[in-house]
Protein backbone atom coordinates (compact mmCIF):
# COMPACT_ATOMS: atom_id res chain seq x y z
CA UNK A 1 0.00 0.00 0.00
CA UNK A 2 1.34 3.32 -0.95
CA UNK A 3 1.70 5.58 2.02
CA UNK A 4 1.68 9.26 1.82
CA UNK A 5 2.40 11.33 4.85
CA UNK A 6 2.53 15.02 4.30
CA UNK A 7 3.95 17.69 6.50
CA UNK A 8 2.94 21.22 5.69
CA UNK A 9 5.62 23.62 6.69
CA UNK A 10 4.21 27.11 6.92
CA UNK A 11 6.93 29.66 7.41
CA UNK A 12 6.47 32.91 9.28
CA UNK A 13 9.39 35.00 10.40
CA UNK A 14 10.36 38.15 12.28
CA UNK A 15 13.86 39.56 12.24
CA UNK A 16 16.27 42.45 12.22
CA UNK A 17 19.86 42.20 11.11
CA UNK A 18 22.83 43.14 9.06
CA UNK A 19 22.93 42.48 5.38
CA UNK A 20 25.35 39.67 4.65
CA UNK A 21 27.08 40.74 1.45
CA UNK A 22 28.05 38.70 -1.56
CA UNK A 23 27.30 35.22 -0.33
CA UNK A 24 28.11 32.85 -3.16
CA UNK A 25 25.71 30.00 -2.65
CA UNK A 26 24.47 27.50 -5.17
CA UNK A 27 20.87 27.87 -6.18
CA UNK A 28 18.53 25.16 -4.91
CA UNK A 29 17.94 22.50 -7.53
CA UNK A 30 14.19 22.30 -6.99
CA UNK A 31 11.90 25.04 -8.18
CA UNK A 32 9.45 24.87 -5.27
CA UNK A 33 12.06 25.62 -2.69
CA UNK A 34 10.93 28.72 -0.90
CA UNK A 35 8.16 30.24 1.13
CA UNK A 36 7.52 33.91 1.86
CA UNK A 37 7.41 34.88 5.49
CA UNK A 38 6.32 37.89 7.49
CA UNK A 39 8.70 39.29 10.10
CA UNK A 40 7.10 39.92 13.49
CA UNK A 41 8.17 42.55 15.97
CA UNK A 42 6.91 40.61 18.95
CA UNK A 43 5.46 37.29 20.00
CA UNK A 44 2.14 39.02 20.66
CA UNK A 45 1.94 40.12 17.06
CA UNK A 46 2.69 36.58 15.97
CA UNK A 47 -0.01 35.16 18.25
CA UNK A 48 -2.58 37.49 16.71
CA UNK A 49 -1.66 36.14 13.30
CA UNK A 50 -2.45 32.60 14.43
CA UNK A 51 -6.14 33.41 14.41
CA UNK A 52 -5.95 33.14 10.63
CA UNK A 53 -3.69 30.11 10.59
CA UNK A 54 -4.76 27.17 8.41
CA UNK A 55 -6.33 24.18 10.12
CA UNK A 56 -4.31 21.00 10.47
CA UNK A 57 -5.52 17.95 8.57
CA UNK A 58 -5.16 14.34 9.62
CA UNK A 59 -1.77 12.86 8.75
CA UNK A 60 -0.37 16.28 8.23
CA UNK A 61 1.98 18.33 10.30
CA UNK A 62 2.54 22.04 10.05
CA UNK A 63 6.09 23.18 10.56
CA UNK A 64 5.98 26.93 10.89
CA UNK A 65 9.19 28.91 11.10
CA UNK A 66 8.82 32.00 13.25
CA UNK A 67 11.34 34.82 13.46
CA UNK A 68 11.00 37.15 16.39
CA UNK A 69 13.15 40.19 17.07
CA UNK A 70 14.96 39.78 20.35
CA UNK A 71 13.99 42.85 22.33
CA UNK A 72 11.47 44.56 20.06
CA UNK A 73 11.23 46.30 16.72
CA UNK A 74 14.40 48.37 17.12
CA UNK A 75 16.64 45.33 17.49
CA UNK A 76 18.27 43.53 14.61
CA UNK A 77 18.96 40.26 16.45
CA UNK A 78 16.29 37.68 15.80
CA UNK A 79 15.51 34.27 17.21
CA UNK A 80 14.26 31.70 14.74
CA UNK A 81 11.90 29.01 15.98
CA UNK A 82 10.02 26.25 14.25
CA UNK A 83 6.50 25.57 15.43
CA UNK A 84 5.30 22.01 15.00
CA UNK A 85 1.63 21.04 14.92
CA UNK A 86 -0.29 18.09 13.61
CA UNK A 87 -0.56 14.39 14.32
CA UNK A 88 2.84 13.21 13.12
CA UNK A 89 5.38 12.63 15.90
CA UNK A 90 8.39 14.61 14.75
CA UNK A 91 11.80 14.26 16.43
CA UNK A 92 14.30 15.89 14.08
CA UNK A 93 14.86 17.83 10.92
CA UNK A 94 17.79 17.72 8.57
CA UNK A 95 18.76 19.96 5.68
CA UNK A 96 21.65 20.76 3.41
CA UNK A 97 20.93 24.42 3.42
CA UNK A 98 18.28 26.85 4.64
CA UNK A 99 18.73 30.45 3.65
CA UNK A 100 16.80 33.62 4.10
CA UNK A 101 16.59 36.35 1.48
CA UNK A 102 14.63 39.51 0.73
CA UNK A 103 12.73 37.64 -1.99
CA UNK A 104 13.80 39.99 -4.76
CA UNK A 105 14.64 38.42 -8.12
CA UNK A 106 16.63 41.39 -9.39
CA UNK A 107 18.41 42.55 -6.26
CA UNK A 108 18.55 39.52 -4.05
CA UNK A 109 19.95 40.04 -0.58
CA UNK A 110 20.80 37.03 1.56
CA UNK A 111 20.31 37.79 5.23
CA UNK A 112 21.33 34.44 6.66
CA UNK A 113 22.29 30.96 5.61
CA UNK A 114 22.38 27.74 7.62
CA UNK A 115 23.99 24.46 6.68
CA UNK A 116 27.01 23.87 4.45
CA UNK A 117 25.13 22.78 1.27
CA UNK A 118 27.08 19.50 1.04
CA UNK A 119 26.35 17.38 4.07
CA UNK A 120 23.23 17.36 6.21
CA UNK A 121 22.84 19.49 9.28
CA UNK A 122 20.62 17.61 11.74
CA UNK A 123 18.64 19.12 14.58
CA UNK A 124 17.17 16.73 17.13
CA UNK A 125 14.57 17.82 19.64
CA UNK A 126 12.18 16.12 22.07
CA UNK A 127 9.66 14.18 19.99
CA UNK A 128 6.51 16.23 19.51
CA UNK A 129 3.26 16.48 17.61
CA UNK A 130 2.68 19.97 18.92
CA UNK A 131 5.37 22.31 20.16
CA UNK A 132 8.36 24.18 18.86
CA UNK A 133 12.11 24.06 18.72
CA UNK A 134 14.89 26.57 18.36
CA UNK A 135 16.23 26.70 14.85
CA UNK A 136 18.88 29.40 15.16
CA UNK A 137 19.43 33.12 15.26
CA UNK A 138 20.14 35.80 12.70
CA UNK A 139 20.56 39.50 12.14
CA UNK A 140 18.09 41.41 10.01
CA UNK A 141 17.77 45.13 9.29
CA UNK A 142 15.06 46.71 11.41
CA UNK A 143 13.11 47.88 8.35
CA UNK A 144 12.61 44.37 6.97
CA UNK A 145 9.07 43.11 7.39
CA UNK A 146 9.02 40.08 5.11
CA UNK A 147 11.63 37.54 4.13
CA UNK A 148 11.75 34.55 1.83
CA UNK A 149 12.99 31.28 3.25
CA UNK A 150 14.61 28.82 0.88
CA UNK A 151 15.46 25.23 1.57
CA UNK A 152 17.79 22.73 -0.04
CA UNK A 153 16.99 19.11 0.82
CA UNK A 154 14.88 19.61 3.91
CA UNK A 155 13.54 16.53 5.69
CA UNK A 156 11.61 15.83 8.87
CA UNK A 157 12.02 12.60 10.87
CA UNK A 158 8.66 10.96 11.49
CA UNK A 159 8.51 8.50 14.36
CA UNK A 160 5.21 7.26 12.93
CA UNK A 161 6.93 5.84 9.87
CA UNK A 162 10.46 5.67 11.32
CA UNK A 163 11.85 7.51 8.33
CA UNK A 164 12.91 10.85 6.95
CA UNK A 165 10.21 12.61 4.94
CA UNK A 166 11.20 15.15 2.35
CA UNK A 167 9.70 18.63 2.43
CA UNK A 168 8.52 20.45 -0.65
CA UNK A 169 7.40 24.03 -0.91
CA UNK A 170 3.73 24.54 -1.64
CA UNK A 171 2.57 28.13 -1.75
CA UNK A 172 3.32 29.49 1.68
CA UNK A 173 3.85 26.01 3.09
CA UNK A 174 6.07 22.99 2.64
CA UNK A 175 4.76 19.52 1.97
CA UNK A 176 6.61 16.41 3.05
CA UNK A 177 5.82 13.10 1.39
CA UNK A 178 6.73 9.60 2.42
CA UNK B 1 22.17 -3.76 14.35
CA UNK B 2 21.91 -4.82 17.99
CA UNK B 3 20.69 -1.64 19.56
CA UNK B 4 19.28 -3.18 22.73
CA UNK B 5 22.77 -3.86 24.09
CA UNK B 6 23.34 -0.09 24.03
CA UNK B 7 20.25 0.66 26.11
CA UNK B 8 20.80 1.98 29.62
CA UNK B 9 17.99 0.22 31.45
CA UNK B 10 17.53 1.69 34.92
CA UNK B 11 15.22 1.39 37.91
CA UNK B 12 14.51 5.07 37.40
CA UNK B 13 15.76 7.43 34.72
CA UNK B 14 18.40 10.02 35.61
CA UNK B 15 17.05 13.38 36.70
CA UNK B 16 18.35 16.72 35.41
CA UNK B 17 20.94 17.13 38.18
CA UNK B 18 22.38 13.70 37.51
CA UNK B 19 22.53 14.51 33.82
CA UNK B 20 24.24 17.81 34.60
CA UNK B 21 26.84 16.00 36.71
CA UNK B 22 27.42 13.58 33.85
CA UNK B 23 27.64 16.50 31.44
CA UNK B 24 30.22 18.39 33.49
CA UNK B 25 32.57 15.42 33.22
CA UNK B 26 32.49 15.68 29.43
CA UNK B 27 32.21 19.34 28.51
CA UNK B 28 32.89 22.87 29.73
CA UNK B 29 29.69 24.62 30.76
CA UNK B 30 28.70 28.19 31.50
CA UNK B 31 25.34 28.87 33.10
CA UNK B 32 23.26 31.41 31.19
CA UNK B 33 19.90 33.06 31.61
CA UNK B 34 16.76 32.11 29.78
CA UNK B 35 15.89 34.36 26.83
CA UNK B 36 12.48 35.84 27.72
CA UNK B 37 11.00 35.18 24.27
CA UNK B 38 12.10 31.57 24.64
CA UNK B 39 10.55 31.01 28.06
CA UNK B 40 6.92 30.93 27.02
CA UNK B 41 7.72 28.57 24.18
CA UNK B 42 9.60 26.25 26.55
CA UNK B 43 6.81 26.22 29.12
CA UNK B 44 4.33 25.26 26.43
CA UNK B 45 6.66 22.54 25.14
CA UNK B 46 7.20 20.95 28.54
CA UNK B 47 3.51 21.18 29.34
CA UNK B 48 2.65 19.19 26.19
CA UNK B 49 5.63 16.85 26.49
CA UNK B 50 5.20 13.15 27.17
CA UNK B 51 7.58 13.71 30.09
CA UNK B 52 4.94 15.80 31.83
CA UNK B 53 2.28 13.11 31.52
CA UNK B 54 3.12 11.38 34.84
CA UNK B 55 3.17 14.73 36.67
CA UNK B 56 0.44 16.76 35.00
CA UNK B 57 2.15 20.01 35.95
CA UNK B 58 1.02 23.41 34.75
CA UNK B 59 3.23 25.66 32.59
CA UNK B 60 3.94 27.97 35.54
CA UNK B 61 5.25 25.05 37.63
CA UNK B 62 8.32 24.52 35.52
CA UNK B 63 11.82 25.61 36.56
CA UNK B 64 14.60 25.94 34.01
CA UNK B 65 18.38 26.00 34.04
CA UNK B 66 20.30 26.99 30.93
CA UNK B 67 23.89 26.31 29.99
CA UNK B 68 26.11 27.14 27.06
CA UNK B 69 29.12 25.23 25.82
CA UNK B 70 31.80 27.91 25.34
CA UNK B 71 34.16 27.68 22.40
CA UNK B 72 36.87 25.56 24.05
CA UNK B 73 38.91 22.62 22.75
CA UNK B 74 36.97 20.31 25.04
CA UNK B 75 33.68 21.37 23.49
CA UNK B 76 34.92 21.36 19.89
CA UNK B 77 33.25 18.10 18.87
CA UNK B 78 29.86 19.62 19.70
CA UNK B 79 30.41 23.23 18.63
CA UNK B 80 32.33 22.64 15.41
CA UNK B 81 29.39 21.23 13.38
CA UNK B 82 27.14 24.04 14.61
CA UNK B 83 29.61 26.78 13.74
CA UNK B 84 30.18 25.21 10.32
CA UNK B 85 26.43 25.49 9.71
CA UNK B 86 26.36 29.15 10.93
CA UNK B 87 24.47 28.16 14.05
CA UNK B 88 25.17 29.49 17.57
CA UNK B 89 27.37 27.67 20.10
CA UNK B 90 25.75 24.63 21.66
CA UNK B 91 23.38 25.32 24.51
CA UNK B 92 21.19 23.20 26.75
CA UNK B 93 18.08 23.94 28.75
CA UNK B 94 16.94 21.59 31.53
CA UNK B 95 13.54 21.60 33.20
CA UNK B 96 13.97 20.48 36.80
CA UNK B 97 10.75 18.71 37.63
CA UNK B 98 10.08 16.66 34.51
CA UNK B 99 13.65 16.11 33.28
CA UNK B 100 12.72 17.64 29.93
CA UNK B 101 15.69 19.13 28.10
CA UNK B 102 16.51 20.73 24.79
CA UNK B 103 20.01 20.78 23.35
CA UNK B 104 21.08 22.53 20.16
CA UNK B 105 23.86 20.01 19.51
CA UNK B 106 22.30 16.97 17.93
CA UNK B 107 25.10 14.68 19.07
CA UNK B 108 24.93 15.87 22.65
CA UNK B 109 21.14 15.69 22.61
CA UNK B 110 21.30 12.01 21.69
CA UNK B 111 24.04 11.31 24.24
CA UNK B 112 22.01 12.95 27.00
CA UNK B 113 18.86 11.12 25.96
CA UNK B 114 20.69 7.78 25.98
CA UNK B 115 22.39 8.55 29.30
CA UNK B 116 19.08 9.42 30.92
CA UNK B 117 18.11 5.83 30.25
CA UNK B 118 14.87 3.94 30.08
CA UNK B 119 13.09 2.24 32.96
CA UNK B 120 12.70 -1.52 32.95
CA UNK B 121 8.95 -0.97 32.94
CA UNK B 122 9.04 1.19 29.80
CA UNK B 123 11.52 -1.16 28.19
CA UNK B 124 9.19 -4.10 28.67
CA UNK B 125 6.08 -2.16 27.68
CA UNK B 126 7.53 -1.49 24.21
CA UNK B 127 5.34 1.61 24.01
CA UNK B 128 6.00 5.24 23.08
CA UNK B 129 8.97 5.79 25.42
CA UNK B 130 10.61 2.65 24.08
CA UNK B 131 10.13 3.88 20.53
CA UNK B 132 11.60 7.29 21.32
CA UNK B 133 14.55 5.80 23.19
CA UNK B 134 15.20 3.26 20.43
CA UNK B 135 15.25 6.03 17.86
CA UNK B 136 17.86 7.97 19.83
CA UNK B 137 20.08 4.92 20.20
CA UNK B 138 19.67 3.98 16.56
CA UNK B 139 20.45 7.49 15.35
CA UNK B 140 23.47 7.74 17.61
CA UNK B 141 24.94 4.41 16.52
CA UNK B 142 24.39 5.38 12.88
CA UNK B 143 26.21 8.70 13.53
CA UNK B 144 23.08 10.45 12.37
CA UNK B 145 23.64 13.73 14.17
Amino acid sequence: MKKFISLFLALTMCCSALFTPALAYEAPNDSDAYVDVKVFDSLDEYKQSLENAPSVQTSYCLLTPVIVRRGGSSRNICDIYMNVSGDILLSAIKYKRIFITNGSLLNEVTYASFGNSKSYTIQNFPAMCNGSFEFGEMKLPTDVEYVRIWKVSLYGYSMNSGSWLEAEAFGTKYTVKN
Amino acid sequence: MDIISHFKIRDRVKNWEELLTWLRLRVDLVETSLVPSNEERLRKNVFHSYLNEPYGLSPEDFVFSCYQLPDTPRNAEYNKPLLAANLPLAHITFEHRTGYFECSSSKLFLELDIERGITREDFEARALLFKIYSTSVKQYLAHEY
